[in-house]
């Protein structure tokens, strides 16, 4: 299981969070939408800003703030394109 | 699924006074139909109000329970308690019991939405932790019904320890049964949640948000069964409508067919208002005595007519009937009341019925904006919409979200900077508020209309150039003066995005036309109020000093006269001395004495002193610039309407050394200048509301002000340099 920044990831995936390194109200506003320690997060669409599913919902986070976003790798897709292949790492 | 559960409560101690009306809060997360459940509730008694030394609007209303009636409050949504936004902030204290003139209430009505109860139930875990009265209205539950979603409401009012009643505000159902909980808890003895309320704080330890959606994923997990496969739907429109190039192809579509709605369907009200103030102007007219009557008995018909009008301008501003205000409105009445006949038809007919329908003519607009915004955001749409103009914002130092208020400032920039609510950080906030008025509004149309015919009537593919120059000098320097404030006083990058894309739902009309309703009020009420008063004001100042029968008269009007009997076999026709006298005497007011003061001001821009007359007067609203210049170039206020008639008559204008006033250099400069300027005093009153104080407003004034002096010196000095001066 690979350690990353959540803005790195580059194909979609599944992740689960491990850390959010930033404070005062982007740690707030982060934290209280469920990217926060233990949840999982599916990355849906990369770029900027990301879609991400997180405890049911369809979030759009801006790669500033998925910068501060440290995530486990769960399962990923190989390419951006075959959204349909996912592997287990 | 049972309609109503109720797990066992204690009694409070804490029971309201009798006959003190109790207070319900509605609290939940955006966009789980929250407002709409409060309309349901409240019907059309809701209300806005504003508190003092806030910016924000809380909507509040009444039912009747069984128990009497309830004052009811709409919170702003919000995801937590840890607040960030000044909406947020105001839920926050009201919830907590902090807030500065407003009780706690003595029920939180805590709106979650069936069709995703695990993210909502961390704000009710938060709610619940405060200890008070709580009944959940579980929302959405035909949408959660549709969706296969199945949820054990006995179980999770176990869970939460406090009444669930699962409801559809769309649709009204469990609405009865909802209240009659309500009642339940309100009547006679009030229970509370348990002490040991076991969400998370008793024994949190940690991150409290990770304990707290431990606690909502193990209730969730408990009570809720739902398919794996939710929102295939709204995955496959999001593919399309997040993408960075198509989904802002499909945004720009979305707005442009708005806008396009907005200034078609417009047009037949609009046309409609301007013809009902006309008909009320000259309804007016036809009501005052042509006369001068007895003073016994004029007095009191004028002093009635102005405390009508005081009655209905207190009634639209929710002024109460005090001792300080009815002394207010006695006084000025009285004063009024003495005012010779024919300055008090010029107060009503162009002071009061002009001035104001000058500026509800735009309501239609504002309505059918927002009209389309509210079905807009109930879709779900708008988040996608701040989602996709997210990138292209940041590059000026806004967020995605301001971007819906500078297209709306298109139509009007009052609903703009009221749209500019949806920003949640105060600073970028106030950015957006600040420069929306320099985008191109409709009362600006009948200016640039009157300037491109003046100067390319010839040459329609240049008059077409210039007006559509126009339109993007003002996004050129909205989004650079942004760009300047984000680096300046309003120093940082916009808050980087984090938002819910909500799924997508068939919007509710009811919901809009209530939306539209409540804004369409608000603007009233800045008509009735404070727009009355820029009225009278500056109508004031174009009308005194009167100009003395006995008054020598300008060699310009005695030249005029003496053309005008030339070519007329000696004698002048009345209407045509008339409005001779009418020049003169905005020549004599203060208006007139104004603008030959600021002679040195304004004459590097080219402009001469009734240049700077139409400049002042225009403050009440910018189109009012093109009738001023007919009066004051001696045409005529109606002919202000037949354009041709004025672009003649303001060709032929020349100055002291014989050189025309209105050179293609005057012209540019001034349409320069009515790109950038303020010029529109409803819109400062607006921006005075919105930020809570008058220092963002004189700021806006004062910014707008020098960034049109100066672009407009610039355009005068070096159009004259080319040889077009």
């Amino acid at each position: 299981m690979s350690t990353s920044r959540l803005s790195d990831v580059t194909n979609r995936g599944t992740f689960r969070c491990v850390d959010v390194k930033c404070d005062g109200d982007a740690m707030v506003r982060l934290k209280r939408l469920g990217i926060c320690n233990k949840r999982t997060i599916e990355v849906i669409q990369v770029g900027d800003p990301m879609v991400l599913r997180v405890i049911g919902s369809r979030l759009g986070v801006s790669r500033r703030l998925a910068e501060s976003v440290i995530v486990d790798t769960l399962s990923q897709t190989t390419t951006l394109a075959s959204t349909d292949t996912v592997q287990n790492v | 699924m049972s309609d109503v559960s109720s797990p066992d409560q204690k009694p409070s101690t804490n029971a309201p006074p009798v006959n003190q009306c109790s207070r319900i809060a509605l609290a939940g997360n955006p966009n789980t139909g929250k407002t709409t459940l409060f309309n349901r509730l409240t019907g059309l008694r809701a209300r806005t109000a504003n508190y003092p030394g806030i910016t924000v609007d809380l909507r509040k209303g009444s039912m009747r329970l069984a128990n009497g009636p309830v004052d009811v409050i709409d919170l702003p949504g919000t995801y937590s308690l840890e607040a960030t936004s000044p909406e947020e902030k105001v839920a926050q204290a009201i919830l907590q019991g902090n807030h500065a003139g407003e009780s706690a209430p003595d029920i939180v009505l805590l709106v979650l939405d069936a069709t995703n109860l695990e993210r909502n139930l961390f704000l009710a875990s938060e709610v619940l932790d405060l200890k008070r009265p709580t009944v959940v209205a579980l929302n959405l539950i035909d949408a959660a019904n549709a969706a296969d979603i199945s949820i054990k409401v006995e179980q999770l009012a176990k869970e939460l320890q406090c009444p669930v009643i699962p409801v559809s505000s769309k649709h009204g159902t469990g609405i009865e049964q909802l209240k009659q909980a309500m009642d339940g808890l309100l009547g006679g003895s009030l229970p509370v949640l348990a002490v040991d309320h076991t969400s998370c704080t008793a024994g949190c330890t940690g991150c409290t948000f990770s304990a707290r959606y431990d606690w909502a994923a193990d209730v969730s997990k408990a009570t809720v069964n739902a398919p794996a496969d939710q929102g295939r739907r709204t995955s496959a429109i999001d593919r399309l409508v997040t993408n960075p190039f198509i989904g802002t192809g499909v945004f720009l579509a979305i707005m442009l067919g708005v806008f396009y709605l907005i200034f078609s369907l417009a047009s037949v009200p609009m046309d409609l208002i301007d013809g009902v103030f006309a008909s009320l102007g000259g309804l007016v007219e036809q009501l005052l005595p042509e006369t001068s009557l007895a003073f016994p008995l004029w007095f009191p018909m004028a002093a009635t007519g102005s405390l009508l009008i005081f009655g209905a301008s207190y009634w639209a501003a929710g002024i109460r009937w005090t001792k300080t205000s009815s002394a207010i409105a006695i006084m000025i009445s009285v004063l009024l009341a003495c005012m010779p006949l024919d300055d008090f038809r010029s107060l009503l007919v162009d002071g009061v019925v002009a001035g104001v329908g000058g500026v509800v003519i735009f309501l239609p607009q504002i309505c059918i904006l927002f009209f389309f915004i509210s079905l807009l955001e109930d879709s779900g749409y708008m988040a996608r919409a701040a989602f996709v103009m997210e990138r292209l914002m940041r590059y000026v130092g806004l967020p995605g979200k301001a971007f819906v208020p500078m297209l709306s400032a298109h139509a009007c920039a009052i609903p703009g900077i009221m749209a500019a609510r949806a920003i949640e950080n105060w600073r970028d906030r106030l950015a957006t508020i600040l420069v929306l008025p320099l985008l191109t509004c409709s009362a600006r149309l009948p200016v640039y209309a009157m300037i491109t015919a003046l100067l390319f009537s010839e040459s329609p593919v240049t008059a077409a150039a210039v007006f559509v120059g126009a339109y993007l000098m003002g996004i050129v320097a909205a989004l650079g003066s942004a760009w300047c404030l984000k680096k300046t006083i309003l120093k940082g990058d916009a808050i980087p995005l984090v938002i819910e894309l909500p799924p997508y739902r068939m919007p509710g009309f009811r919901n809009a036309l209530m939306t539209v309703s409540e804004r369409a009020m608000v603007f009233v009420r800045q008509a009735g109020t404070v727009i009355l008063l820029i009225s009278v004001i500056l109508w004031g100042l174009a009308t005194y000093p009167k100009l003395p029968p006995d008054a020598q008269l300008s060699a310009d009007a005695n030249k005029r006269i003496g053309q005008l009997q030339a070519a007329n076999d000696g004698e002048a026709a009345p209407d045509d001395v008339a409005r001779v006298m009418a020049q003169e005497a905005l020549a004599y007011s203060f208006a007139g004495r104004v603008g030959k003061l600021v002679e040195p001001v304004f004459s590097p821009l080219g402009f001469d002193w009734k240049i700077n007359v139409g400049v002042m007067t225009s403050f009440a609203a910018r189109e009012v610039v093109v009738s001023t210049l007919a009066i004051v170039y001696g045409i005529g206020e109606d002919a202000a309407e037949d354009e041709a008639t004025l672009v003649q008559t303001l060709r032929r204008q020349t100055r002291a050394d014989g050189r025309p006033v209105f050179t293609t250099a005057t012209g540019l400069s001034l349409l320069v200048f009515f790109v950038l300027a303020m010029q529109c005093l409803p819109t400062q009153a607006v921006t005075r509301r919105e930020t809570g104080s008058w220092k963002w407003a004189a700021f806006q004034l004062i910014f707008m002000t020098a960034l049109a002096w100066i672009a407009a010196f610039a355009t005068y000095q070096i159009s004259c340099a080319t040889g077009l001066g």
